[in-house]
């Protein structure tokens, strides 16, 4: 966005390539991507050298801590908004996602025009 | 473990408990012998094991099985009886009995061998129905990811097309690869796997597609419950996301509307789109449209397309 609600985005990804995609979806709608991350240990250790307005967070990524904890500490430790961008499409997984509060649930492939409505909507209710 | 265990005469009862502890050191028991105590055994969590007797006095033992499996249809059931025949044995196989024992002193510790078989088969089936779940859960997963990847090249790519018109035709591609991983879905849901919900696919399609459309155009569909063979479904999916397609370029500014019908042996998927003026000069055959005959050609459907008060009609006819 060029009005000055660009945000601050964390990306938590293993796979580079959808990593890379999803930094250029940003960048073209006028987001800074603070950081990328393939795993839980990664975004917690980037978060501890950058300001972060909002996570996208994938479920399966590398490590032993899925997406959906990740969300969890997030939260508790610095209160960031997060979007969940998954693969995954089986029912457990989606309540368990469902169940961390996200500001929205997507599937891949990504719908780009839903993830700028989300940022949009979250780049407008900012102080 | 836990076994539900009818029969009228508690020796019998006993000796059946004492039978199938020895295999079975840690089985909880409900004992029945009468309505109430069968109805306390069907509000319990769901038993392992039904071993019952075939003549009660207020009930036969399948009448038991069919309450019991009513509630419980995991678990597994074994008649013992004395007072049966070659007939009857027949009959609790046939209802759906796991096995059959005729009873004797001797029996017993075939009746406990009986239960461990059933028990181990139930089992056998459980994994295997967890095994496919989770093979489903990967391939979907993989599935989802590589396509991700493949839109994400295909928007490198864009990027680096410097033709409007070449760029326009890369993101067509982008639709097209879309559409197809939107047909997954339903697939994958499907409890009967060779047929896909295909309503529940163009209801994604359409949500996606206006979530892309130029200002003024609109969609308005009415489609039917229609399942569909998965040979039949991709196919059509492709053509009805390439009429789609078709429809938004056309309409200029006006509605589209999308119909499925189905009767008793064939499917109809039409588009309809005001055909405007600045949208007809825009309407010749292009890749779209020669994709839609191919596909068309490969599932033996009909497609006409025909301008009718001045609204341009494709409606696809596929027999069943």
């Amino acid at each position: 966005m060029k009005d000055g609600s660009g945000l601050n985005v964390l990306v938590v990804e293993d796979e580079f390539l959808i990593a890379d995609y999803i930094q250029l979806v940003l960048e073209d709608a006028g987001h800074t991507v603070v950081g990328m991350a393939s795993n839980a240990a990664g975004a917690l250790k980037l978060l501890e050298g950058a300001a972060a307005d909002v996570a996208l967070l994938d479920i399966k990524i590398e490590g032993t801590v899925d997406g959906v904890d990740l969300a969890h500490e997030l939260r508790r430790l610095y209160g960031l908004p997060f979007v969940f961008i998954s693969g995954s499409g089986d029912p457990g997984t989606y309540q368990r996602a469902k169940a961390a509060a996200p500001l929205a649930f997507l599937q891949k492939p990504l719908n780009t025009r839903e993830l700028a409505k989300i940022l949009d909507g979250l780049g407008r209710g900012r102080p | 473990m836990r076994a539900i265990i009818a029969d009228d005469d508690p020796d019998a009862r006993t000796l059946v408990i004492r039978a199938l502890r020895q295999e079975l050191p840690d089985l909880e028991v409900l004992e029945v012998s009468d309505p109430a105590s069968l109805d306390a055994a069907l509000a319990e969590p769901a038993p392992d094991l039904l071993v019952t007797d075939y003549e009660l006095r207020w009930i036969t033992g399948l009448d038991i099985f069919a309450r019991v499996k009513a509630a419980f249809p995991g678990c597994c059931t074994v008649m013992f009886t004395g007072t049966g025949n070659e007939d009857l044995a027949v009959r609790a196989i046939q209802q759906g009995f796991d096995d059959y024992v005729v009873k004797s002193p001797k029996q017993f510790r075939r009746l406990a061998n009986a239960a461990l078989t059933a028990l181990s088969r139930a089992r056998e089936r459980r994994d295997l129905q967890a095994n496919r779940e989770i093979l489903l859960e990967e391939l979907y997963h993989r599935l989802h990811n590589t396509l991700q990847m493949v839109v994400g090249l295909i928007a490198m790519t864009a990027r680096s097309v410097t033709d409007p018109d070449a760029r326009d035709k890369v993101q067509d591609l982008s639709r097209r690869i879309q559409s197809l991983t939107l047909l997954q879905e339903p697939f994958y849901r499907a409890e009967d796997l060779r047929r896909v919900d295909f309503r529940a696919f163009l209801v994604r399609l359409v949500d996606e597609r206006r979530r892309s459309l130029p200002d003024g155009v609109g969609i308005d569909p009415r489609i039917g419950a229609v399942d569909l063979p998965v040979g039949m479904a991709v196919p059509l999916g492709l053509i009805a996301n390439e009429l789609l397609m078709d429809a938004v370029r056309r309409a200029g500014a006006g509605r589209i509307s999308l119909n499925l019908e189905r009767d008793a042996d064939t499917v109809v998927l039409s588009v309809t789109t005001a055909a405007s003026a600045e949208g007809e000069g825009e309407g010749a055959p292009g890749m779209g449209m020669h994709l839609v005959r191919r596909l068309a050609d490969q599932m033996r459907a009909r497609v006409s397309c025909a301008p009718t008060d001045g609204e341009m009609e494709c409606r696809v006819t596929v027999s069943l």
